[in-house]
């Protein structure tokens, strides 16, 4: 062997073995990048897999879906959820479902860094509108370059509703039960709502037996006579009809889909001359293969939010009288609206601006109404025969949302959802633009093309309806005391129920009046002092600025009882409201004098429970307690006139603005008459803004209905404090 | 005999048999990695694809039979790629209570996956 072959010999060797390291580290090191993808891969689908099978078919019957945008540490414990509520978010690279019964990581989600949620906020019945985006990133947790994102795209077919303002984030929350898709033949989207109808009718996906399409037909019972009927009391099927009066697939009834059972069909498809039907059905676990079906009423209240009544009137004390009491009253009112739609045309194309007419007349609206108030058993209607006045104001007859009628000497607003409300004498009617010419106003007769009313008399019982806005006139302080009437229909036992709240935000400033939940405790708060509310927090009860109301459920403020609290037993509680207390009986907050102040929860100490009433108590001398209506409009935030400012130190204020409002101990107060450092206690001063709640240093007309301590009265003469009154 | 230049390009040659060896290898372990890493956009493909039932059966939820989507027209955009993934099938029936009706079937398919396909169903108008 030479010299040249050994070198030779030994390069080749060098070049062999470093071929040899190279490629083991390559290998090595591209097996390691393959799998680091195929872990990344696999991670991502069965991620999806797992979404698909365990949330999509809660999120096919949700009812309603919001993209949160918030740490994941003010997500409730799942102790803290009910059933129905669902979360979805990543949690330590992995994406968690979050249910009332723990926590489900998604299989194979492990790799997965970032979560994002995307639904457009429009409510249009658009299908983009309801295509929730789910955004995946999975990567590789030592290998950074190893990454892939997913486009996930999930129909929510149940078209639910959309709660906050946020397009996208981090958190989805729905809630889901079993029979959520509602449909109403009148093309009306219910979802999400609660029905008030105590009727449930099944529908049937049916098949004719001879020739012939599938069509839709309701009976109240899933084992009613396979029979097409024409009345929804009679036992068989009803046909369905879409909103044009269209029978929905325009075939005949004839069989049964689940059980085999045939009927004859008609020779003729009949169809039901009745359109206020609501179709509901599951669009998970089956398609459309039954439905449940509930007749529509006057919306407004829920069957249980009217168990007592405290009017006058024979109505009987047992619930479902009074809830078929209240039916009958919505059912008028419905009516009422309709006819007034109707003759507001009428009147509108002959020029005819003025309604003054006897009950007993020809036109069916003033015969309807009377019969309304007659209904109502309110004292000051009965006996109506005679209606002199009314306004619809609108600015076409399909937004009629209030009717106006003067009876006797006050004026009275009946909106459609049955709440009725007096005015003060001195009512005038009149368009914005004239508010500075009252005598031009004052006596005019028209149907306006907007509702507006002025007064020239201040009276205590204010709080204007929500969405009404009231009008100075002139220079004078003129406003309209608005007294509601019907404070039968309020809940004895459970709490209002909200269509629209605020979620809190730390330092963000409220008005007076907001509706704020806090989603640390699940509690809903009302905003009683705006100046406070960006200082103190909404769960520390330092002042008189958050009052319980209610608590959230299912994401929505539904009326419920507030449970016991695991935590802080001291709130601000607003009048009325029902808790639970730590004996697990409900109770309602109703201080003596309607005081409030700083409250323990009940039963927890003797000193405390005198503000609270056992609701279900049989033995309670007055009978069944009922709620308040508070203020339900805003006041916002302000220096100018009309908008609330803070209060001084014991309720001293300095220099107090005339018109505007203060608030103090909870309750509002309207700036009467300016002067330096005076108390808000002081009647010449300030007024407060009560509704129907009662107050010392308050004079009351005669007949004013109050609430006070849980009960209502009524007072029986024009006196001022103390006035002398009179339990119903 | 003289052996002395045969070693040499014994060696070679081995070298080059070995080299093409490793080179073969590590093509296969390259191929390998490609399949992984392109099996991440098939199965964005799939999803892609999956996504387009979701909007057509919102569609026809939302829209009924004022549908705006139509099947054959909805693509995937995969990469600034237009792939043409749903087909319609022949027309046929199904039997509910002993009646027949008349039915439209759509299939969703990625071109290159013979296996995984979404196919919707619905009652022909």
């Amino acid at each position: 062997m030479t010299l040249v072959e050994l070198v030779v010999g030994m390069v080749v060797t060098v070049i062999v073995l470093s071929s040899i390291a190279f490629g083991i580290r390559a290998g090595l090191g591209l097996f390691s990048k393959s799998e680091a993808h195929s872990r990344v891969i696999t991670g991502a689908r069965f991620t999806m897999d797992s979404f698909n099978r365990k949330i999509s078919p809660k999120l096919n019957i949700a009812t309603q879906v919001s993209v949160l945008n918030i740490d994941i540490a003010s997500i409730p414990e799942s102790s803290l959820m009910t059933e129905d509520e669902h979360y979805v978010f990543l949690k330590n690279s992995s994406v968690v479902y979050r249910t009332s019964s723990g926590d489900i990581r998604l299989d194979g989600s492990d790799h997965i860094a970032s979560l994002s949620f995307t639904l457009p906020i429009e409510i249009d019945a658009e299908p983009t509108n309801y295509i929730l985006k789910m955004d995946l990133h999975a990567q590789h947790s030592e290998q950074a370059s190893v990454k892939l994102d997913v486009p996930l795209e999930k129909a929510l077919f149940n078209l639910p509703s959309k709660e906050g303002s946020s397009l996208s984030g981090n958190v989805l929350y729905f809630t889901s039960t079993s029979y959520l898709k509602i449909l109403n033949v009148k093309k009306e989207s219910l979802a999400g709502k609660t029905l008030s109808a105590d009727i449930t009718i099944y529908a049937d996906y049916l098949i004719p037996e001879n020739e012939g399409n599938i069509f839709w037909a309701v009976s109240a019972a899933e084992t009613a006579e396979l029979k097409v009927v024409e009345n929804e009391n009679d036992d068989g099927y009803l046909l369905v009809m879409n909103d044009s009066g269209k029978v929905i697939e325009t075939e005949t009834l004839t069989s049964h889909p689940i059980n085999g059972r045939y009927v004859k069909y008609p020779t003729e498809t009949k169809k039901l001359e009745k359109n206020e039907y609501y179709l509901r059905y599951c669009v998970a676990e089956r398609w459309s293969d039954w439905v449940k079906i509930v007749s529509a009423s006057s919306s407004g209240y829920k069957a249980a939010d009217i168990k007592i009544f405290t009017g006058e009137g024979t109505q009987g004390p047992l619930v479902g009288e009074q809830v078929e009491y209240l039916e009958r009253i919505l059912k008028d009112v419905k009516s009422v609206f309709d006819e007034a739609k109707t003759e507001w045309k009428k009147a509108f194309n002959r020029k005819r601006m003025e309604y003054s007419t006897s009950a007993t007349g020809e036109e069916r609206f003033p015969n309807l109404l009377a019969e309304l108030l007659s209904d109502t058993r309110i004292a000051d209607f009965l006996n109506v025969n005679e209606v002199k006045y009314f306004t619809v104001g609108l600015d076409s007859s399909d937004d009629l949302y209030s009717i106006s009628a003067k009876i006797g000497e006050y004026y009275y607003v009946i909106y459609e959802n049955g709440h009725i409300y007096q005015l003060t004498k001195n009512l005038a009617v009149g368009d914005e633009d004239e508010y500075e010419d009252y005598e031009k106003i004052k006596n005019r007769k028209e149907i306006m093309d907007s509702e507006t009313f002025f007064t020239e008399k201040w009276k205590d019982f204010q709080g204007a309806p929500p969405g009404r806005r009231d009008y100075f006139v002139g220079d004078e302080l003129n406003k309209i005391g608005w007294n509601r009437l019907d404070l039968m229909l309020l809940a004895p036992n459970v709490n209002y129920s909200y269509d629209s709240y605020l979620t809190y935000q730390i330092l963000q400033k409220y008005n007076y009046g907001d509706i704020v939940v806090s989603t640390a405790d699940n509690m809903v708060y009302r905003c009683v002092d705006p100046f406070s509310s960006s200082t103190i927090n909404i769960n520390t009860q330092e002042g008189m600025t958050w009052q319980v109301v209610g608590v959230l459920s299912n994401g929505k403020v539904s009326g419920g009882i507030v449970p016991y609290p695991n935590s802080v037993r001291r709130r601000n509680f607003a009048l009325g409201t029902l808790v639970e207390g730590s004996n697990g009986k409900t109770y309602m907050y109703a201080p003596v004098n309607n005081k409030v102040e700083l409250s323990y929860w009940p039963n927890v100490r003797a000193a405390e429970n005198a503000n609270w009433i056992d609701v279900n108590n049989p033995n309670l001398e007055k009978g069944i307690p009922i709620k308040p209506d508070f203020i339900a409009s805003v006041y916002e935030t302000g220096n100018g006139k009309g908008k609330v400012s803070s209060y001084a130190t014991f309720g001293k204020v300095r220099n107090p603005k005339e018109e505007r409002y203060y608030c103090y101990e909870g309750y509002l107060y309207l700036c009467i008459e300016e002067d330096d450092n005076v108390s808000v206690d002081r009647r010449k001063y300030f007024v407060p803004i009560l509704n129907n709640v009662y107050y010392d240093y308050v004079s009351y007309d005669e007949g004013a209905i109050v609430w006070k301590e849980g009960y209502l009265y009524k007072v029986q003469g024009n006196v001022l404090y103390p006035f002398t009154r009179e339990l119903f | 005999m003289r052996h002395r230049g045969t070693l040499l390009v014994e060696v070679i040659l081995a070298t080059l048999i070995f080299s093409v060896g490793l080179l073969a290898l590590g093509l296969s372990l390259a191929y390998g990695a490609r399949i992984i890493i392109d099996s991440g956009q098939n199965t964005v493909k799939e999803q892609k694809l999956a996504n387009l039932v979701e909007q057509y059966l919102m569609d026809r939820t939302v829209k009924r039979t004022d549908a705006t989507v139509n099947p054959l027209n909805q693509k995937i955009i995969h990469n600034n790629e237009e792939i043409i993934v749903v087909t319609q099938m022949q027309e046929a029936s199904i039997l509910i209570n002993n009646k027949s009706l008349a039915i439209d079937r759509y299939r969703y398919k990625l071109p290159s996956k013979k296996t995984a396909a979404f196919y919707v169903v619905e009652r022909k108008e």
